[in-house]
């Protein structure tokens, strides 16, 4: 079943007197459950795509289709509530909030949904990311692969129907690296999440069920 | 170029924004700092020269002073500059086109004299010796009498009498006055001099020569010492000790007041006090503009810092770093602070002048000097307060720990709970609201300090003003009067009153009487009002009334009575409303006469006695009551009553409103008095007022002037101190919206924590204003009776201002929030973090 419908969207950035193209004509595709991966070179427009999907950006042309429902033909406050409960993000650089503790920063996308929180999922996710004991922390005060296993927690507390992740193990060592694919892949299985994800390592994208790769923002499927 | 070098160029060319706000504050301070000293200086000049040029440079006047004290004030060491004056005489000046002034006065100046008298010599030159005299001007231009230089002229001198009685100089015309001639001068003339002030309203023009000792005639003593601050001992001093040898004695009180030492050393030091506060805070406020200019730039750099520190940045190149971005930035803003200075002192300079025009052809005008020594002083001080900051600001960013700061949000100040509370039920977006409000409620002390600060003085500023104008005695604007005749005699002087009433060309607009009494009511007097004013078991006190239009808004708007009892007190009935405090200015407090609701046996001068039923109040009817003795204000019906059977009154006064409130003035002094008048005394208000409008309304514009410098320093301040913080504080609410937060929220949040931070600025500078208030009240203006103002009207005009402001900020920053770049910004802010 079609969960994400990307179609020939374009993103201009003018930059002084300066356009640049960051993303032309790309479509994409992507079916409930699956694990997908973007690759390609900095610069290339990967981020941007991610950011348009996640609603965070406005493309100039084109259209983005999430269950079934086009993302921009929505207002501001009907995207911000349809992005809090429909996707969750993770981001290399962790984007925690600092001043909260470690639980505060899971579960904001339900209290700000005004959720109940569903302690033995809670519990379940938190035991599956070995941060249990770390629940009154703060951000500053966990190392880099941990506060990504916070930010995949408050990722997928709300039950995404997609999570959008961009480079999630870019800041992190192999060992870790490791430990976070691995988990991403179980926990979208478990819970039946569709992922898109956005990485330069090849290694990590062919773990994937499909890889796209994104040059100078045009975006082709990678055929083995 | 060194690389340090290099990075500090790099840093201020990519932070434009900071950069340039690190600049403007400098050069506003600077500017400020310049404009705002040579403005005052300039100020204080020309009202300095405008006073000696109308009351003469000179403390104490002895009039008709002896050779024998002459010989004793030159050789006084106290004494700065003693100025004499001859009396030479009275000269008729029978052409004289304006016929109210027909004489000339010739006075013998010593050369002091000349120079500190106000003498401005016109054409030609100051006389050499006693054969010659300048004269003023206005004999040529007003009186129409050709007098040329270098021309030789005989001068009769002598005085004015009228039946018999020796009239004084200047009394004004009288129909059937005549010359005393007792000798006479010729004299060439050298000179022309402008009118000097003195002469203004006067029957006669000056014509002045130089002072010779070996003649005899009268002669006047002006002082100057070298203390100010024992003005009062040493002149009294003098005056015990050669009692014999003047007639009376004056001080210059203009002159006295400008240098701020008035005939009180208590008012003396509460305004030097004042003074000090104004200029330490003005310093104060600099100090505090250009520290946070830096400061903030270097909370910005801290993550920066400390990475240089982990590479093996020195103390000695942190030093050397700041010096390098203190010189970049202080070389562009102090000259361009100065320039601004220059600008914004011409147009202050041009815009008071014309504003002071427009009050009067007379008035005051500011001459624009430009002392370089306050432009180095204003640099001096902004350079080092800047060196220092930019020291100090880089001192402590590099102090702190590399693996902290650079681990570690900036945000995040030894937070060592959590916020959320997440056992306890509540909307989040209150919790969020307070965990922000705790968390950065320290880092908007600038601001917070700020808006108190300017409230305050806003605040205090209305307040002053109100006792300024309550104060002003004849209180034009409220009355609407400008000529008031204060008549005091024993009987009822009919004659006189009949013409006063009935003055042409005027229109009478108020009528009050004032009869004396005495009471012996020691059963609802307080036993301790009659030990202190009580005289062999009477205490005094007034009988008033005024129009009952006066009395009626005086009682509604106040509350006094009810309206049965108001028709019954302006039918005549024996019920009166008593102002009952006198104020003791020697213990600084109230004296009541009575707390009773009546009060028996007040005695009138006939013998007759009266029992009132009292209604008490402390509201003074400005211009018209006071608190020097009790006073008990009745109907005029029952006035009229009274003075029918007492056949006399003690005071009557009537105030005028006038097209030409000179003439009517002149026209009330040539009223043929009659016998029974003890004293008669017009006041003309409006040249009174206008006299001192151009000096108030300068002290105006100079006050205001200095508080909207203050807020402008201030804001500043509160703006690096906000931009910065809310660097900070935008990327949080971005990472909200990441994770699912509506503008809507976002905006409630903003405006929640806005007011939250409006409602302590305003309740602080409340507190703060009213305290001051009442100590400026207690210090200065209980003294002279007048009310406690509250200003509720400025109170109202902040808050809405407060709202106004907080709106834009709110728009504002949501606009930052909602419109962010996520493409660029967000990974800027995450490389930042």
């Amino acid at each position: 079943m079609e969960l994400l419908n990307v179609k020939n969207l374009n993103k201009i950035y003018r930059k002084k007197h300066q356009e640049i193209h960051a993303l032309k004509d790309v479509n994409l595709t992507v079916k409930k459950g699956e694990f997908v991966a973007i690759t390609g070179e900095s610069g290339s427009g990967k981020s941007t795509l991610l950011h348009i999907i996640a609603g965070l950006e406005t493309p100039n042309s084109g259209e983005v289709i999430l269950d079934k429902t086009s993302l921009f033909s929505l207002s501001d406050d009907q995207l911000t509530i349809f992005r809090r409960r429909q996707i969750g993000m993770v981001y290399q650089f962790y984007n925690l909030i600092p001043t909260l503790t470690v639980k505060e920063n899971i579960l904001l996308p339900l209290l700000l949904d005004n959720k109940e929180v569903e302690q033995s999922y809670l519990n379940q996710i938190i035991a599956n990311l070995h941060i249990e004991h770390e629940l009154d922390s703060f951000p500053y005060e966990l190392s880099g692969g941990q506060q990504q296993r916070v930010a995949i927690a408050r990722a997928l507390i709300h039950h995404p129907t997609l999570v959008l992740a961009d480079e999630p193990t870019g800041n992190l060592d192999s060992m870790n690296t490791k430990e976070i694919i691995d988990l991403i892949k179980l926990l979208s299985i478990r819970h039946d999440t569709t992922i898109l994800m956005i990485t330069h390592d090849m290694d990590i994208a062919m773990q994937a069920d499909r890889i796209y790769i994104m040059d100078e923002g045009r975006l082709n499927q990678f055929e083995e | 170029m060194n690389i340090l070098r290099r990075y500090i160029q790099q840093t201020l060319r990519t932070n434009k924004q900071r950069t340039a706000l690190s600049l403007l504050s400098l050069i506003l301070a600077t500017a400020l700092l310049f404009s705002v000293t040579s403005l005052v200086l300039a100020s204080y000049r020309s009202v300095n020269a405008s006073v000696v040029q109308s009351s003469g440079n000179y403390h104490v006047e002895f009039k008709n002073g002896t050779q024998e004290f002459v010989n004793y004030l030159e050789h006084n060491l106290k004494v700065e500059s003693l100025l004499k004056v001859q009396h030479l005489g009275l000269s008729p000046l029978n052409d004289s086109f304006n016929e109210e002034r027909t004489y000339l006065q010739v006075l013998g100046y010593s050369k002091e004299a000349f120079h500190d008298l106000g003498i401005v010599l016109t054409e030609g030159r100051l006389p050499e010796n006693d054969t010659e005299c300048v004269i003023s001007e206005a004999i040529i231009n007003e009186a129409k009498v050709a007098m040329d230089l270098q021309e030789e002229r005989y001068f009769q001198l002598g005085y004015r009498v009228s039946e018999e009685n020796r009239l004084n100089d200047e009394a004004p015309l009288t129909l059937n006055e005549r010359f005393v001639m007792e000798n006479g001068t010729t004299m060439k003339i050298v000179g022309i001099i402008s009118e000097p002030s003195m002469d203004v309203r006067k029957p006669y023009y000056s014509v002045l020569t130089l002072f010779n000792e070996s003649n005899a005639y009268p002669m006047d003593l002006y002082l100057r010492y070298h203390d100010l601050r024992t003005i009062n001992e040493t002149t009294e001093e003098l005056a015990d000790i050669f009692a014999d040898e003047y007639e009376s004695y004056a001080y210059n009180e203009q002159l006295m007041a400008l240098n701020i030492f008035s005939m009180t050393v208590s008012v003396d030091n509460h305004l030097l006090i004042f003074i000090g506060a104004s200029i330490v805070l003005f310093l104060l406020v600099t100090i505090l503009l250009v520290r946070s200019s830096f400061a903030n730039t270097y909370i910005n750099r801290e993550k920066h810092l400390a990475i240089l520190k982990s590479i093996g940045v020195t103390e000695r190149q942190r030093q050397s770093m700041a010096f390098y971005e203190g010189f970049l930035i202080l070389s562009l803003a102090l000259p361009l602070g100065i320039l601004l200075g220059v600008v914004l002192l011409q147009t202050s300079v041009h815009t008071i002048n014309q504003l002071l025009a427009a009050i009067s052809v007379n008035a005051i005008q500011l001459s624009l000097q430009h002392e370089w020594i306050i432009a180095i002083g204003s640099v001096l001080f902004v350079l080092v307060v800047a060196i220092l900051s930019v020291q100090h600001s880089a001192h402590k960013a590099m102090k702190k720990s590399v693996s902290s700061t650079l681990h570690s949000n900036d945000e995040v100040h030894n937070m060592q709970r959590s916020y959320l509370n997440l056992e306890k039920k509540g909307n989040i977006y209150l919790k969020l609201i307070g965990k922000h409000i705790r968390q950065n409620f320290k880092d908007y002390d600038i601001a917070f300090l700020s808006g108190v600060l300017i409230m305050t003085l806003g605040l205090m500023l209305s307040s002053g003003m109100a006792y300024f104008r309550e104060s002003d005695y004849l209180d034009i604007n409220e009355h609407n009067y400008d000529v008031q005749v204060k008549v005091e005699n024993w009987t009822y002087p009919t004659a006189l009153m009949t013409q006063l009433k009935q003055m042409e060309a005027s229109n009478t607009v108020l009528i009050s009487e004032v009869i004396e009494a005495q009471c012996n009511d020691n059963e609802n007097i307080l036993d301790e009002y009659l030990q202190q004013y009580g005289e062999e078991g009477f205490v005094s006190l007034q009988l008033v009334s005024y129009d009952d239009r006066i009395l009626k808004n005086y009682i509604e708007e106040n509350s006094l009575m009810s309206r049965a009892e108001m028709n019954e007190m302006l039918e005549g009935g024996n019920i009166a409303i008593l102002l009952g405090q006198v104020y003791n200015s020697a213990e600084q407090r109230f004296y009541d006469l009575s707390e009773s609701d009546a009060l028996n046996g007040i005695l009138l001068e006939n013998g007759s006695q009266l029992a009132m039923k009292i209604v008490e109040s402390d509201v003074l009817i400005t211009g018209l009551s006071s608190r020097e003795m009790p006073q008990l204000i009745i109907s005029r019906t029952l006035m009229n009553q009274l003075v029918e059977e007492l056949k006399g009154i003690r005071t009557f006064m009537v105030h005028y409103q006038s097209n030409d409130s000179n003439r009517l003035a002149r026209d009330l002094n040539l009223l043929v008095q009659g016998e029974s008048v003890l004293d008669y005394d017009v006041v003309n208000a409006n040249a009174t007022l206008q006299q001192g409008k151009t000096i108030t309304t300068l002290l105006q514009l100079l006050t205001y002037g200095y508080i909207l410098c203050i807020a402008l320093m201030m804001g500043f301040a509160s703006m690096c101190a906000v931009s910065t913080n809310f660097e900070y504080r935008k990327y949080e609410f971005i990472l909200y919206r990441i994770v699912g937060m509506r503008m809507k929220n976002v905006r409630r949040m903003l405006a929640a924590e806005y007011l939250l931070y409006f409602v302590s600025v305003f309740a602080c500078a409340l507190i703060c204003s009213q305290l001051l208030n009442m100590f400026v009240y207690h210090t200065f203006f209980a003294s002279i009776g007048l009310k406690f103002f509250v200003p509720r009207n400025m109170m109202l005009i902040m808050f809405g201002a407060g709202i106004l402001i907080g709106m834009l900020l709110i728009l504002f920053a949501s606009y930052k929030v909602k419109h962010f770049s996520y493409h660029q910004g967000l990974k800027n802010e995450i490389s930042l973090l």
